[in-house]
């Protein structure tokens, strides 16, 4: 027989991320699940659905109507803050990501680092901050609306140069703390304007990536940053770093945020077990081979993996491709359904339906 | 965005459960409003589809199964505006990719080469010979393809020995003999063939295509430009 499902979307993403008990597993991908087809569906392409409010907001819901996902997530990419900031935007088309163009960076040091008067009401943050307030009117307490405000150190990439911030960090490790301080208030500032607006959570992509910089990196430069986050934005915090984090999973898991969204390079188990409930974990599904290129079989598999291993909420590793097979993506919520009734009763479910769950 | 602009949800959830698996997404129609254009394929039929709903749209998705048609010399099916099969029932599956790029990509006036085609390895013009013979296993007539070329070069047959590797990876065609193969249904593909052979002519600038397309909407640390490209 079926699991009968007994909590909204919204109250399963909220339970999860404070470690509580779930009638199921959330599917909620903490960055982006749209695609080429539901573009289309709603009449919403990018790059404009980046832009326009209405657009995005009509985007962003077939996470929820049409895929089954248990959480809406309007903002689709890494670079409205960097947009609104001044920073050299390429748009790109309906099939592509907009990107910052980081060989022309806007700032040198600290000294250049001001909030522009006009931030929040710039149309490119506008476009999140008024789309997460119309789905939350459309939404009420249906499904989980999340936020994402990026922090520190991928603003600092936007507005320094990848190259010129990394070089930073060797030769003048004070200097960079003083940019990653006056850049988070960035960060805090568009996270509270998007809780304000009705966000239930806050995703925190912060790219101190695996092939980019060590785990050591991420405990001297961001832990302590990240922990003032969780402080300072009253929301769960969902913590994303792309690559394989396995040697800073330790660290992250000190940070206090809620739940930590997790790369297809990491061994969920062994994420797990690292964590070991200090903090949640989410994602790991791999975008560019599974959900890209193979075959429900295949995502399934990688769903029953995560699940096996105990993954608190089941979602692709980063933003999906814009180019992915709706097939596959509708095959998370089936494949989540057909593990917990595998499982019913049974000691692997009970990690998810009893109380067991890391702390708030 | 008001509650009454959703009328209706999982509009995508039974759509595929009407026209199966998607075999391959052409995310922008360049002949039609950028359109993202999906070939599904179920039980041998394919179906060209389109979430859009704008205005034309049945017309121009007409239009491209018409193209699949005249390209690759599918078989209409009876009372659609959209769907399509190959008379030997087989899917083919590698070189419809190609196919419905093909169909939605080029111009409506596009029209296949007739005749030979410029090697791009060497100053041989090639083509393909269309032939019939009985397979020894089943007894039974088959259709195959033997690359034929004119003009000097210094080793033809080893070039030629290289095209027919190409036709049977985008193909997925099987190797009769050092310049001929069949597909594997045995049946006559002869267009298709033939839509096949200018990829067979380097296969590793495929590759690069077929990666640099896959990369295409990727978002990574490459991507976003946080890495060089690898």
């Amino acid at each position: 027989m079926p699991v009968k499902e007994t909590m909204t979307s919204r109250q399963r993403v909220l339970n999860a991320l404070q470690g509580k008990p779930v009638d199921r597993p959330p599917i909620s991908n903490p960055t982006n699940v749209a695609t080429v087809e539901l573009m289309d569906l709603v009449d919403a392409p990018f790059p404009d659905a980046n832009r326009d409010p209405e657009l995005n907001a009509r985007l962003a819901a077939t996470g929820y109507t049409e895929l089954g996902f248990d959480s809406i997530m309007p903002y689709f990419s890494i670079i409205q803050e960097s947009s609104a900031l001044g920073c050299e935007m390429q748009w790109e088309q309906k099939d592509n990501w907009p990107t910052v163009r980081m060989y022309n960076p806007i700032w040198k040091g600290p000294e250049d680092i001001k909030i522009p008067k006009n931030f929040l009401s710039h149309p490119d943050n506008q476009a999140i901050t008024k789309s997460i307030n119309t789905l939350k009117q459309e939404f009420g307490e249906e499904v989980a609306i999340i936020g994402k405000t990026m922090g520190p150190w991928t603003l600092a990439y936007h507005v320094f140069g990848v190259e010129r911030f990394l070089l930073m960090t060797i030769d003048d490790p004070e200097m960079t703390f003083e940019c990653l301080h006056k850049l988070k208030e960035i960060s805090v500032l568009f996270g509270q304007a998007q809780i304000d607006a009705g966000a239930d959570a806050l995703t925190f992509p912060d790219h101190a990536t695996g092939d980019l910089v060590s785990g050591q990196y991420y405990k001297t430069f961001l832990l302590e940053i990240h922990q003032e986050m969780v402080d300072q934005l009253n929301v769960p915090l969902i913590l994303h770093i792309c690559g394989n984090t396995l040697d800073r999973m330790d660290f992250i898991a000190q940070s206090n945020m809620s739940m930590f969204h997790f790369d297809s390079m990491n061994d969920p188990q062994k994420a797990m077990d690292i964590v070991d409930g200090r903090i949640g974990l989410v994602g790991n599904i791999n975008n560019p081979v599974t959900l890209y290129s193979k075959d429900t079989d295949a995502v399934r598999s990688e769903v029953f993996k995560c699940m096996d291993a105990g993954v608190n909420m089941i979602a692709p590793e980063c933003a999906i491709p814009l180019s992915t097979k709706i097939e596959n993506l509708l095959e998370i919520p089936k494949s989540v359904n057909a593990w917990m009734d595998e499982h019913q009763g049974d000691e692997l479910a009970s990690r998810y339906t009893e109380p067991r769950g890391f702390a708030s | 965005m008001t509650k009454s602009k959703i009328t209706e949800r999982k509009i995508t959830t039974k759509k595929i459960q009407e026209i199966g698996n998607c075999l391959e997404l052409v995310s922008i129609d360049p002949n039609f409003e950028n359109i993202t254009v999906g070939l599904y394929v179920k039980e041998s039929v394919f179906t060209v589809w389109t979430f859009s709903k704008l205005p034309g749209v049945n017309d121009r998705i007409e239009q491209i199964r018409n193209r699949l048609i005249a390209l690759g010399n599918l078989q209409k099916v009876e009372n659609s505006y959209n769907q399509v099969r190959f008379s030997c029932g087989e899917l083919h599956t590698r070189p419809m990719k190609f196919l419905i790029k093909h169909a939605v990509e080029k111009s409506p006036d596009f029209k296949p080469v007739v005749g030979g085609i410029q090697d791009l390895r060497s100053p041989l013009t090639i083509d393909l010979k269309t032939n019939q013979m009985i397979d020894p296993g089943t007894q039974s007539e088959k259709c195959t393809y033997t690359i034929t070329h004119t003009g000097d070069a210094p080793n033809p047959p080893a070039r030629v020995r290289v095209l027919v590797g190409g036709m049977v990876r985008y193909g997925e065609m099987e190797k009769i003999s050092d310049d001929t193969v069949s597909f594997q249904c045995g049946h006559n593909h002869t267009l298709l063939a033939k839509l096949v052979l200018p990829y067979a002519r380097n296969v590793s600038a495929v590759e690069d295509m077929l990666d640099t397309d896959a990369q295409r909407g990727q978002m990574n640390t490459s991507t976003l430009g946080f890495t060089p490209p690898t």
